[in-house]
């Protein structure tokens, strides 16, 4: 077994059911997400929209016994790993899975940037920032929160992440792509940019957290085909990030893409340098760089991918960019390598050096957000 | 220079100005797409909408020679008289090594934006007419490419039906079509049966969605054009995932112009998608233990120009479904330089590899021999 420090840059906790609607405040109590146990399991609603289960938490591993049952039985809440929502088991589960770190993300939070109402979704994440400041406080060295921030209202999402900033918080997630009307190359996100690289607070794009969209709230959208294409929504926003100039502007800036693993990565970067100097929606003088820089030099200065078992990727590790990788347990989804994660790095990073594999496993995570 | 037969299988005609204002039926005759003169350049309108510029293989060779001149837009007079002479078309071809190409529209690439289905109906009938004579005049170097609508399934039949009749080899359907009518649903099955019996490869052009995407300003960004392999991806994935191929097991569907790299984490992505993720392993079961990826490799193609990773990873995505072209009379086209890219792009590959890259695999996937 190899030495090196694992760090999960992409764990989860899933939401006690009545955390919106025991903590939200009094003006929104009985529009929060609340769970409802219904026949086919317990589930999530908000707004009348139903938006996932309550249990995902509690099929961990079960996809190295059974996978066949994955998603073929009736989940609980009760069902779920206490690690999911009680900060000392997850703490023990990152002991039993050789976990040094988990960097922690929401479960049905993502999926909460699909509600309308901006003032609603506002209270929802300030709501889960309180709750996730009181779950990483028990013990900050190994439990590290990302903040949920709306940045509908760039001007409160700035607000929100020096809130969460001094609350502890490590990073932020904004939606992995927003309306059409505010894309990330805009310019008024620019003290959101400029608020994350002055306080440190890097950004990640995790899947499944599009902003309000009617045709993304379609169920039609939950099948195999948008799912195995999930790798869209950062590639838009990252490229919007890049073609709008907004690592020129701020150097310091770290955004990543979480959960959306890496093999897409060569042939966006082979993409954006070959808009950029033979297209012609590429050459606009906006999209010129000092310096000769291209579109991938900005890619591997500032940007991080979150990864789980993505051997293709790993192949490419060299022109992905070797800094850029983050590995992540998924912990305690269903899809998550926990309880095997050292054994699946160890295999994933086989014909890595070890410095490579020092890096990959938890150095570069620990870099990106000043984990040391 | 190696002797491998090279044919491009996604070649352009630049319609001419009148193509669709001298042949469009009576009842359309206001609507037709027709060319109008601005004060620098001109474009393509139809309906009352911009649908593309023209001039642009004016700028063909401007790549190599001066980039600079790819930007802005053109006179539909600088255009490369290839576009539309089949005569000039094929001294081309001899000229850049090239022993056949498929032929794709150039506006008719952007009318799957027309919002009236019964007009691009018409816009697609009308072309695929003229499309059958601009070949007919070499009829053993140009295969034309017929112009479908899928916005009602049965007329789309009747289209193919009639362009397999006008002698043209393959049916392009939209690369995105509407929302409420996704490729994994079964009423497309009649069109999916009859490109099979046909032997009529259908084909998803970049550039086609049905939405036209060009409407929406934010779609004409970098970012957008960057990642314009989704709606490929989208598309083969909803017929790969309905299980269209297990049922047509000899339709063909391909990717055209959206080049190769792609397809590899896609079809990583979708074997996972099929084993792992919930809930779709307990509900998706294809037949003797096929995976979606097998279907990729035995029924879709993927059309490239110059994708050096996609040529490395030749195995995963398989090298059968590999077929070059130039994409010629277009400013991004490797003409007049297509042997020297080709014999540059597949210099590790064996000698039967090249012969399937570089024509043998569109020769069998379009029965051209």
């Amino acid at each position: 077994m190899a030495s090196y420090r694992i760090i999960s840059s992409d764990n989860h906790v899933i939401e006690p059911p009545d955390l919106w609607v025991g903590r939200g405040p009094a003006k929104f109590k009985d529009r929060m997400p609340h769970a409802v146990s219904m026949e086919e399991g317990d589930l999530w609603f908000c707004e009348g929209q139903q938006i996932g289960s309550t249990a995902s938490g509690s099929t961990a591993g079960l996809r190295f016994e059974d996978p066949g049952q994955m998603g073929s039985s009736v989940r609980r809440t009760e069902d779920n790993r206490p690690g999911s929502y009680d900060p000392a088991a997850h703490v023990e589960d990152l002991d039993i899975d050789g976990v040094d770190a988990s960097i922690i993300y929401p479960t049905t939070g993502s999926v909460l940037y699909n509600v309308q109402d901006t003032d609603l979704l506002t209270a929802i994440c300030q709501t889960y920032n309180d709750w996730l400041a009181e779950f990483f406080s028990y013990n900050p060295q190994r439990l590290k929160g990302i903040a949920m921030l709306n940045v509908d209202d760039v001007g409160l999402g700035v607000k929100e992440l020096e809130r969460c900033h001094k609350m502890g918080f490590t990073g932020a997630m904004i939606p992995v792509y927003p309306p059409e009307n505010h894309l990330y190359d805009q310019p008024e996100y620019d003290p959101l940019w400029a608020a994350a690289q002055d306080l440190g607070m890097p950004i990640g794009l995790h899947i499944s957290s599009n902003r309000a969209d009617s045709e993304f709230a379609d169920p039609a959208n939950y099948r195999p085909t948008f799912i195995c294409n999930a790798d869209y929504w950062p590639r838009m926003s990252l490229a919007d990030l890049i073609f709008g100039g907004v690592f020129e502007r701020y150097p310091g800036l770290q955004v990543g893409s979480v959960e959306h693993e890496l093999s897409w990565v060569p042939h966006f970067l082979d993409r954006i340098d070959h808009i950029h100097t033979h297209r012609s929606e590429g050459r606009g003088t906006e999209a010129r760089f000092k310096g000769d820089i291209l579109p991938s030099d900005y890619f591997h200065s500032n940007v991080f991918l979150g990864f789980q078992e993505d051997g293709p990727g790993v192949r490419d590790r060299h022109i992905i960019g070797v800094d850029n990788l983050q590995w992540g347990s998924d912990y305690p989804h269903s899809e998550g390598t926990f309880p095997r994660s050292r054994q699946i790095v160890e295999e994933v990073l086989a014909d890595c050096t070890e410095e490579e594999k020092v890096k990959i496993a938890g150095g570069n995570a620990a870099r990106v957000y000043n984990l040391d | 220079m190696s002797d491998y037969r090279i044919i491009s299988s996604d070649n352009h005609v630049i319609e001419p100005e009148d193509l669709w204002t001298s042949r469009i039926s009576e009842k359309f005759k206001d609507r037709a797409p027709h060319l109008e003169r601005g004060e620098k350049s001109d474009s393509w309108v139809c309906d009352g909408l911009w649908i593309s510029g023209a001039g642009g293989s004016g700028k063909m060779g401007a790549r190599f020679e001066d980039p600079e001149r790819l930007m802005g837009g053109g006179r539909i007079g600088q255009n490369h008289p290839g576009g539309y002479l089949p005569e000039e078309h094929v001294k081309d071809l001899d000229l850049d090594g090239t022993d056949i190409a498929i032929l794709y529209p150039t506006v008719g690439v952007m009318a799957y934006g027309v919002e009236d289905g019964e007009l691009l109906t018409e816009i697609c009938s009308v072309y695929n007419g003229w499309i059958a004579e601009f070949c007919a005049a070499a009829p053993s170097r140009l295969k034309g490419i017929a112009m479908l609508n899928v916005d009602d399934v049965g007329t789309a039949v009747k289209e193919l039906e009639r362009g397999s009749k006008l002698g043209l080899i393959g049916g392009m359907i939209t690369v995105q079509p509407p929302f409420a009518m996704l490729y994994e649903n079964q009423e497309y099955d009649p069109l999916w049966e009859a490109a099979q019996d046909l032997g009529m490869p259908l084909s998803l052009h970049a550039g086609t969605n049905r939405s036209g995407f060009y409407k929406n300003p934010v779609n004409l960004r970098a970012a957008f054009v960057t990642n314009l392999d989704h709606w490929v991806r989208m598309a083969l994935g909803d017929i790969i995932f309905s299980g269209a191929f297990e049922r047509f097991p000899k339709l063909h569907v391909g990717s055209v112009e959206h080049e190769l790299s792609w397809a590899s984490h896609f079809l990583d992505r979708m074997d996972y998608t099929y084993t792992q993720r919930t809930p779709f392993p307990s509900r998706i079961k294809f037949r003797d233990d096929a995976f979606p990826s097998d279907y990729f490799r035995s029924n879709c193609f993927v059309g490239f120009q110059e994708d050096a990773l996609g040529i490395r990873d030749r195995y995963v995505i398989g090298v059968d479904t590999l077929q070059w072209g130039s994409d010629y009379p277009h400013p991004e086209s490797t003409f007049p330089r297509s042997r020297e890219i080709l014999d540059n792009l597949l210099s590790d590959c064996s000698e039967e590899e090249k012969a399937k890259i570089a024509g043998g695999n569109t020769a069998r996937v379009y029965n051209l021999d």
